[in-house]
């Protein structure tokens, strides 16, 4: 009776295209069958023709099982060891343990540099310093740097530079963030499978899912290794689901590239590449250069807004305070108008200008006569400071201000000027300071924004 | 200036150099298996660097750099194969490495006799060890595709080189 195993079977088996369990089912049977040990036979003879005729030596091949016979102990023994095999992390079933090979490469290293990017332009120029355990990334638009981070034992401080410079503060989530962020974007410090984290920030809470790391065979080669893992985050306000990959140098265990792609937006992808390894970071490139004296900055504490809960509370004061620089606007009361100002963050040689800006406001450039539809929107920005002197504490702490609150008030606007109403947009930065709530800067929109 | 050069130094991203001086070897011995020829296969190769600099600022990274430039390389071969004599040898025996030189020119003579979609997936099978998926990715052809173009270039090979066997 003719063997029903297919040719292309065979020929799957002798190019070691079948998984582990059925090749060695298969090799069970050719033992027995003499078609098919003829047949592989044929196609190891007709490939050792191949290779004896090559322009160049042999090169080395993965050699397929033997084919003498396994006997009652060593069929035990192989089942036995498929088992555990199937089983055991590091199976074809379970989260590989190879991973376990780059953490151990990657915790060798002293400092990495790379670029991460999201598309686009603008491209992020990064350094770790794993000894000193310190982070930075320069987001780099050509060679102008647009914003920089640091990664402190505390936390971030981040830098952006517009006008004022804009600091941020951003405390660690918990005790072991800094190693999160190592581990899961630069160095593993442990295997973690399934790992979930529970985090708050800015009141709200949310939690992270990490699956283990998965080898994915059919794209690494002896060259290069392929590790994904899963990340599920959600909060109130959505799901994020992204897949992270890692490719790895089979020589070095060392990361090549990481990505990570939105599952939900096929549009994210944050690429990291060109990671080099033990290069001598430049001098100071992990310290944030402070403010100068006679400067004005921003500063926003992450740590002190998230333990505000008076902010709901203080939204009527908020309210009158623009309210009442809405109507002191609109009746020219130049004077009720400048004592809802804090002109403390202005340098003092600048300050009579600044007076004399806000009472032009009212005098000459926006004489409002009315505001309709009236529609107040917050945002959380920074208080705006002063470095009086070398003295100054930076960060500025304690902060003399309470809170600070960007108003956005959009409304249907008739001017002096204008005959029909259009719609206006003013941000009153808000700043309270011994309980009270004063201007720091208003921008007005000076042409009539698109109908919404 | 030398036009691998020239185009490396277009490209914004570095690693095409880190990545085409890893696999240059690979990619000329393949150009060798295909055409036979170390000559041709020198100035082939040079061809598949500048293409391939050109293609990797595309690659996505999400297959090994080596199928993009294997998949550069065999479609080089084969446009190369196209605007050839028919006349032209195909077997180069001073770079023979058997130690048997009758054998392997049967072996050759049977191999170039194959059909060219049959002889690279064999060549990629056979001698760059690829699987079966990396082939369908080079060539861009479906899985069943590799299996059975490489089940008849086997099967003809056999009947060619039945006394060698």
């Amino acid at each position: 009776m003719p063997c029903k195993v297919s040719h292309e079977r065979l020929m799957r088996l002798h190019d070691s295209e079948l998984s582990y369990l059925q090749a060695l089912t298969l090799r069970r049977h050719a033992r027995r069958c003499p078609d098919c040990r003829k047949m592989l036979t044929e196609l190891s003879a007709t490939d050792t023709l191949l290779q004896r005729a090559d322009y160049f030596p042999t090169e080395i091949k993965h050699q397929p099982l033997p084919l003498r016979p396994l006997g009652l102990v060593g069929g035990l023994a192989v089942a036995t060891g498929a088992i555990v095999f199937l089983a055991l992390p590091g199976g074809p079933l379970r989260p590989t343990s190879s991973f376990a090979s780059v953490e151990e490469a990657m915790g060798k290293v002293k400092t990495i540099h790379w670029k991460e990017s999201s598309g686009g332009s603008v491209v992020w120029d990064c350094w770790a310093d794993l000894t000193r355990r310190r982070i930075c990334k320069q987001m780099m638009q050509g060679n102008q740097i647009l914003q920089k981070e640091t990664l402190k034992p505390e936390g971030w401080l981040k830098v952006i530079f517009n006008s004022p410079k804009t600091y941020f503060w951003q405390p660690l989530w918990r005790k072991e963030a800094r190693d999160d962020y190592l581990r899961d974007h630069i160095i593993f410090s442990k295997s973690d499978p399934g790992r979930i984290e529970s985090r708050e920030f800015l009141g709200e809470k949310f939690t992270r899912k990490y699956s283990a790391w998965k080898k994915i065979e059919d794209i690494g080669t002896a060259e290069m290794l392929v590790f994904e893992k899963d990340l599920e985050q959600k909060t109130k306000y959505g799901n994020y689901n992204a897949k992270i990959f890692f490719w790895i140098d089979a020589e070095t265990r060392r990361i090549i590239r990481r990505e990570e792609r939105s599952l939900k937006n096929n549009d994210y992808v944050c690429v990291s590449n060109d990671f080099k390894y033990n290069e001598t970071p430049p001098p100071g490139i992990f310290e944030i250069e402070e403010p100068k004296v006679g400067e004005q900055y921003v500063y926003f504490d992450f740590s002190k807004f998230q333990k505000n809960n008076q902010r709901i509370e203080d939204e009527q004061n908020r309210k009158r305070v623009v309210g009442e620089a809405i109507a002191t606007c609109s009746h020219r009361a130049t004077k009720a108008f400048l004592s809802l100002w804090d002109f403390e963050a202005i340098p003092p040689e600048k300050r009579a200008a600044r007076k004399a800006l806000a009472q032009s406001i009212v005098e000459n450039q926006v004489p409002y006569k009315t505001w309709k539809s009236e529609k107040i929107m917050s945002a959380h920005p920074g208080p705006t400071y002063l470095r009086k002197s070398e003295s100054d504490p930076f960060p500025p702490l304690p902060s003399p201000y309470e809170d600070t609150v960007d108003v956005n008030v959009q409304g249907w606007v008739t001017t002096a000027r204008t005959s029909k109403p259009y719609l206006a947009l003013s941000t009153f930065t808000l700043t309270k300071r011994s309980g009270q709530w004063k201007i720091q800067q208003l921008q007005c929109t000076t042409e009539p924004l698109p109908h919404w | 200036m030398n036009p691998v050069l020239a185009a490396a130094e277009a490209l914004p991203n570095p690693s095409f150099e880190r990545s085409w001086s890893r696999h240059r070897e690979r990619v000329f011995r393949l150009v060798v298996r295909l055409t036979g020829s170390r000559e041709h296969a020198d100035d082939l190769t040079q061809e598949i660097a500048v293409q391939a600099a050109q293609a990797f600022p595309r690659f996505r990274g999400q297959a090994q750099a080596f199928t993009l430039f294997y998949r550069i390389a065999v479609r080089t071969v084969g446009r190369w194969r196209s605007q050839q004599r028919p006349t032209e040898p195909l077997l180069d025996c001073h770079y023979a490495s058997s130690d048997d030189p009758t054998t392997a020119l049967a072996v050759r003579t049977a191999l170039s006799a194959l059909p060219e979609e049959q002889r690279t997936v064999l060549v990629l099978a056979v001698y760059e060890q690829l699987s079966y998926k990396e082939i369908a990715h080079v060539l861009e052809i479906p899985l069943g595709t590799v299996m059975s173009r490489l089940a008849r270039a086997r099967q003809q090979l056999r009947k060619e080189l039945s006394d060698a066997l």
